[in-house]
């Protein structure tokens, strides 16, 4: 293919190699110092002139249309056009599979059927049991299971439906807590969404809008007053000050008496100086108490 | 003077002299190229294609000169893998070339593993390669095909090292350092390769580079 006119062995031989000579054959400054690397060179240059190859395919379309360079490596294409997830790779072991279907096979036919239906009872009650059937199925599956087991499986719709009662009962025992009574009631109207009238007030809603979704609403104002914001009062302010500032200020007594004490007085420590006999001698227990105490081992002896 | 007549006289070496446009690796874009690498990087098509045309040829050269069995469509993955990765680029064209190059490179690379473990079915003949070019000139392509033919030839004596170290320098426009990085050596590594790999080709030129 190639001749003698290509590369001259005279020229070659005469060459120095080193790397200020590469550099000048690189920058353009070399004077034929380095024959046989400025000949591959010059083929090289040959070989690589010219237009370029014509694009693939899909970098024509990419030229023609446009792309996406925000995703790093990954290819662009559309949110509609992307595949779902790739199925689970992991899952049982070779082996056991093996076993499983060995297993399976093995049974008679009877067998087999029986094994069906207990395997999709148990996936059935399992899905009840984590709530995540519909809301019919739900039901049916919750009545199955406490008909033929002692478990009960949690109900959403009975379960708000007994929070009057609850109330009602702890009230009658002995009281209730009123922020819990509110929490319990947020998060039974929270989650439904249903227009029950059981969901607080949506952000921008005021007690008006709230009225007219009751069956009240007929009797429900157009408008109410605005009233004067409540203040927390300062510090230094008494009740009766505050009180000078509503509505009622004219109906307000002259002074306000002052309360009875405490019940419980308050502890006395005691002073720093007085013993545990002065702070006895003070209480109604007084003509009970010794004059004087023996003294105690020294505090630090074991 | 030109090529033609250089290679056409015998006892002279064809690169007397070559002037420093001559010595640039064509397609440069200059100073358009960074409002094209800006629209580029936007996802432009038209800016995208004049970067294809400013480094694919030498790319596919790049490629073919290493032995790559398919050139033109590993140089148009090359490609692709710039394009969408054209957001985490930034430089000048110097620094895009080095970059393409260094892609192109472990691209190559990731070909070759591939193929030691699947080999092609078979070997595309010359005419199936489609390197030919419609504007090209038959002049122009049968010049072509002779350089190609012997760069094939001295590539296929040289150690891999110090012909990716000459491949780099030579198509690619690296410097010593940028062909360090690609190629995961030391700047003195690859020197020293280079010193080799030239001392090779004065070795490969004097055993056959008269062949007849």
């Amino acid at each position: 293919m190639s001749d003698a006119v290509d590369y001259d062995p005279e020229m070659i031989r005469r060459t120095h190699i080193d790397d200020a000579a590469f550099e000048a054959h690189l920058t353009g400054n070399d004077a034929g110092e380095l024959p046989a690397l400025a000949a591959f060179a010059e083929d090289l240059r040959t070989m690589t002139s010219g237009p370029g190859p014509a694009p693939s395919a899909q970098l024509a379309a990419m030229i023609a249309e446009g792309f996406s360079t925000e995703q790093g490596d990954l290819p662009a294409t559309a949110a509609s056009n992307v595949p779902g997830p790739a199925p689970q790779a992991a899952g049982l072991p070779k082996w056991r599979k093996r076993k499983m279907i060995e297993f399976i096979a093995g049974l008679s036919v009877a067998a087999k059927a029986a094994f069906g239906i207990s395997m999709a009872a148990a996936s059935v009650t399992a899905a009840g049991a984590a709530g995540a059937l519909p809301e019919p199925a739900q039901n049916a599956v919750s009545a199955a299971v406490e008909a033929v087991t002692p478990f009960s499986f949690p109900d959403k719709a009975s379960d708000k439906a007994d929070f009057g009662g609850r109330v009602s009962t702890d009230a009658t025992d002995g009281g209730v807590d009123g922020r819990t009574v509110a929490e319990d009631a947020k998060n039974n109207g929270e989650d439904d969404g249903d227009g029950d009238g059981s969901r607080p007030a949506a952000p921008g809603q005021n007690g008006l809008d709230q009225a007219n979704t009751t069956p009240a609403a007929g009797h429900v104002p157009s408008s109410v007053p605005a009233g004067k914001p409540a203040t927390a009062g300062t510090q230094g302010s008494t009740g009766t000050d505050t009180a000078a500032g509503t509505p009622a200020a004219g109906h307000l007594p002259e002074a306000v008496p002052a309360g009875p004490p405490s019940e419980t007085p308050p502890s006395d420590a005691g002073s720093e100086s007085s013993t545990g006999t002065d702070t006895a001698t003070q209480t109604p227990a007084a003509d009970y108490v010794p004059s004087s105490i023996p003294a105690g081992p020294p505090a630090g002896r074991p | 003077m030109p090529r033609e007549s250089l290679r056409s006289r015998p006892n002279l070496p064809i690169c007397t002299h070559v002037s420093e446009d001559d010595r640039r690796p064509p397609g440069r874009l200059g100073q358009q190229f960074d409002p094209v690498l800006t629209a580029a990087r936007s996802g432009a098509g038209w800016a995208a294609g004049r970067l294809w045309a400013s480094v694919g040829a030498q790319v596919a050269g790049y490629l073919r000169a290493q032995g790559a069995p398919e050139p033109d469509d590993l140089a148009s993955e090359v490609f692709i893998g710039v394009l969408r990765s054209l957001g985490s680029f930034s430089g000048d064209e110097e620094r895009f070339r080095s970059w393409v190059f260094t892609i192109a490179h472990r691209r190559l690379v990731d070909e070759r593993r591939r193929l030691a473990r699947r080999p092609p079915a078979s070997p595309l003949d010359d005419d199936e390669r489609g390197g030919a070019s419609p504007s090209a000139s038959a002049e122009d392509e049968a010049l072509r095909r002779l350089s190609e033919e012997r760069v094939r030839r001295v590539c296929e004596r040289l150690v891999p090292d110090q012909r990716d170290v000459l491949l780099l320098r030579l198509v690619g426009g690296l410097t010593s350092e940028e062909v360090a990085a690609a190629l995961g050596k030391s700047p003195g590594a690859v020197r020293a390769l280079q010193r080799r790999g030239v001392a090779s080709l004065r070795r490969i030129f004097e055993q056959e580079g008269v062949p007849r």
